[in-house]
């Protein structure tokens, strides 16, 4: 029996045989070539083995793997598996015969006194005793048929005719064989693919939205059809497709871009804008009352006009709108209309041309939207802010409907009234206040005052009373509604007297103001108090009146013409005027009586001709002649305010203590005086 | 057509128990079936403290080795990315309840 034992010897002294030739071979070549190292590093390689041969460590080559050696021959099948007919099956024998032969092979030879001998022995004699009997019956046939025999003696032909038809049969017989097909079968498995996605909570929420817009849309189709089947259908209508580098979501991106950059080259601005505190403010010492300027508002298209008006959006407080035209009667121009945004102080948000200087404008209350605005050329107008692209006014006055004929210093929007009609006022050097309807697609004009001439009653007794009419109208230069009572209003006008008048009467002055020389630039009420207003004048001064008392209960001097000025609307004893010379006041009466509290230069070499609060914030705008708006940050001091009660259980409201503040002030002053 | 402005209550409502099938190559039948058990899955996971995705998965993968041979695969989450091979039409990706993606494939 082979073992693998003697065969692995074998291998082995055929390796040796192989290592010796190898260093022979070495030895020589050694002797003849330079470069022993690379010879020596392919032993080496070769000792590390071949490529894709494991790299083992020391230790794990050290390892000692237990094999052990069995007899059993690794050649022999591992089982032998035969059909059982008897079970109808393949039966497995795992017993398998272990031995190898290399020559196998059966001979015929026979021992003489063998069982085997015997056997075959006895088989020859019956056969040949048979066979006899049965040629010996045949012959006996033969003979009685032919009378001899002729196969008589030849023992080859008789033993031929022993084997005839009737005693051997041959036969012939198979089994039912298939014929052999090849066939080739080939499997597929099923196909596949790679599938990838990805899925975040966005993603779901957004198909989820279509499906409900899917199944809405359905539900709403269903309910149209049941509705009116004899509308017609909706017509699609025709999508262009826009250039995204013109679309409008790329021209929001781009303004918040413009905004951003400008709030980040800015920042310094912004943030004083916002956070800014003058910390040297020192009551004791009367040092307060300081301006921080911020931003200065211009366009190159407004550089050569004036600024006529300022008005701050009341919805956004962040907007305001700036007229320019001039105030300059041989230099008459075209005018302009910016709206402003703090987001972007850099350039206008909107502009608008005219044709004609714009004296004036105004921002309808409630619809923040709409702009009325006043011409030089006594033309009115409404801008709608929202029509983009859209440089004409939505409204606009004209000869047929009854225009001013001079410029249109001031107009005013009316709040709503019941019939839900918009409409607003409008005064002019004309002498006319008019009320401005806007109907569904023109102006509709009401006059409600002229402002006649006021004579003095001892001039009027010297000179002939008509004389009086021949000066016409007094030009009116300014108005204002009183904050209380709604039909009240103020006009001022070119000769210096202001009128109280009444939306009911428009023939008669319910009381006339004397007390300013010149022309009236401005009357404001107080935002506090229902009796107060002050007025601005051309004749270097401020007044202060009580609507019941006929002269000026405060005055103040400031040396050249008074440009504009406005109550704060947080206090009631604050207020901001702006003078020819360029500088910005601002008075608190409450802590300083007769002295302003505050004054800044608000352009240098430039006259200061328009003021305006903001209504939130502590910022103020300063128009001047040459175009630009100076915004500024008022300190500390001079926002005090609205007043808060101090106690819990105080019920009075801001505006009542405001209100007597106000009050505490008229009383300490002494009225005869004035 | 103008649509009635999006009522995000009704939505929330309508979405809690909706299932959407995003993407699929199944056939009717066992769509239908896997989708079921998708369903049931997630509903018998879940309990008081939100969805137990592990053994929503387990049960959708169990239901569905036994009733259409083995090895199918489950995933589910919030939010996630996957590359996976699938063999042919046994490929169900949908979404359930609002928020959760069920990937189901066999390969």
């Amino acid at each position: 029996m082979p073992t693998k034992a003697p065969l692995k010897v074998g291998k082995k002294k055929v390796k040796l045989a192989d290592k010796k030739k190898r260093a022979i071979v070495e030895e020589q070549e050694s002797e003849n070539l330079e470069d022993d190292a690379d010879l020596l590093n392919m032993d080496q390689n070769n000792a590390m083995g071949g490529i894709d041969q494991e790299q083992l460590t020391a230790e794990e080559k050290e390892d000692q793997v237990i094999k052990t050696l069995n007899s059993n021959n690794p050649q022999a099948p591992h089982n032998l598996t035969k059909f059982s007919y008897k079970d109808r099956m393949f039966k497995t024998d795992d017993m398998v015969e272990q031995m190898v032969f290399h020559f196998q092979f059966d001979g015929d030879i026979i021992l003489k006194d063998s069982d085997e001998a015997h056997d075959q022995e006895e088989f020859w004699d019956n056969k040949k005793r048979t066979n006899q009997g049965l040629l010996d019956k045949i012959n006996v046939a033969i003979k009685e048929e032919f009378g001899k025999d002729p196969l008589e003696g030849n023992e080859k032909a008789q033993k031929k005719s022993l084997r005839n038809q009737f005693n051997f049969q041959e036969r012939a017989a198979q089994t039912f064989n298939l014929p052999l097909r090849e066939k080739g079968i080939k499997t597929d498995p099923p196909q596949c693919s790679v599938f990838s996605l990805e899925t975040t909570q966005w993603m779901i929420f957004d198909a989820y939205l279509t499906n409900w817009e899917e199944i809405q849309r359905a539900d709403f189709e269903e309910q149209q059809k049941g509705k009116s089947k004899d509308k017609k259908p909706v017509q699609q209508q025709q999508q262009h497709a826009e250039d995204p580098l013109y679309s409008t979501s790329m021209k929001r991106a781009l303004k918040i871009m413009e905004r951003m950059i400008v709030q980040n080259a800015d920042e310094e601005k912004f943030e004083d804008y916002k956070y800014y505190e003058d910390t040297t403010e020192d009551p004791e010492s009367h040092n307060y009352g300081s301006v921080l300027p911020l931003w200065r508002f211009s366009t190159e298209k407004s550089r050569r006009k004036h600024v006529t008006s300022i008005c701050w959006n009341p919805r956004y407080k962040d907007i305001f709108a700036v007229g320019y035209g001039s105030y300059d009667f041989l230099k008459q121009n075209t005018g302009l209309i910016c709206c402003y945004t703090i987001k972007n102080p850099t350039w206008p948000e909107y502009s608008y041309t005219t044709e004609s200087g714009v004296m004036c404008l105004d921002y309808h209350p409630k619809y923040p939207a709409l702009l009325a605005v006043g011409c030089y050329d006594g033309t009115v107008m409404v801008f709608d802010i929202r029509l983009k692209g859209n440089n004409k006014p939505i409204y606009q006055s004209t000869v047929r409907t009854n225009k001013h004929t001079d410029p249109v210093w001031q107009v005013r929007w009316q709040a709503e009234d019941a019939t839900k009609q918009l409409s607003f006022y409008s005064i002019s050097s004309d002498g006319r206040v008019t009320s401005w309807n806007l109907m569904k697609n023109k102006l509709e004009p009401e006059e409600v005052i002229k402002l006649k001439l006021v004579i003095d009653q001892d001039k009027e007794l010297v000179e002939n009373k008509k004389e009086a009419f021949l000066y016409g109208l007094a030009g009116g230069m300014c108005f204002d509604f009183n904050k209380f009572n709604d039909h009240l209003f103020l006009v001022g006008t070119e000769e210096g007297k202001i009128h109280l008048c009444s939306k009911a009467y428009s023939g008669q002055y319910l009381e006339t103001y004397e007390g300013h020389y010149l022309a009236v630039y401005a009357v404001k009420w107080n935002h506090f108090h229902p009796r107060v207003f002050i007025s601005c004048s051309a004749d270097w001064t401020i007044k202060m009146w009580d609507q019941q008392i006929k002269r000026p209960i405060m005055t103040f001097d400031l040396g050249c013409a008074v440009g504009d000025i406005e109550w704060a609307p947080y206090s009631s004893t604050v207020f901001a005027a702006v003078t020819s010379a360029g500088n910005l006041y601002v008075y608190d009466l409450k802590q300083e009586k007769h002295h302003h509290l505050c004054e800044h230069p608000a352009m240098k070499k430039a006259k200061a001709l328009h003021v305006s609060f903001n209504w939130e914030d502590p910022i103020i705008l300063v128009g001047d002649e040459r175009g630009g708006v100076n915004s500024f940050k008022l300190s500390k001091s001079l926002t005090k305010g609205p007043l808060q009660p101090a106690k819990e259980d105080d019920k009075s409201t801001p505006q009542q203590l405001e209100q007597k503040k106000m009050e505490d002030f008229l009383n300490a002053q002494d009225k005869e005086v004035y | 057509m103008e649509l009635p402005p999006l009522n995000i209550e009704d939505f929330t409502k309508w979405k809690q128990g909706q299932a959407i099938i995003k993407e699929t190559d199944m056939g009717d039948d066992i769509k239908g079936e896997a989708k079921d058990f998708v369903i049931s899955g997630i509903e018998k996971a879940s309990g008081q403290f939100g969805i137990n995705i592990e053994h929503a998965c387990k049960y959708v993968k169990d239901q569905m080795d036994r009733q259409f041979g083995p090895s199918w695969h489950c995933v589910m989450g919030e939010g996630f990315s996957f590359e996976v091979t699938r063999q042919a039409k046994t490929t169900l990706y949908m979404y359930y309840a609002g928020k959760i993606a069920v990937l189901l494939f066999k390969c």
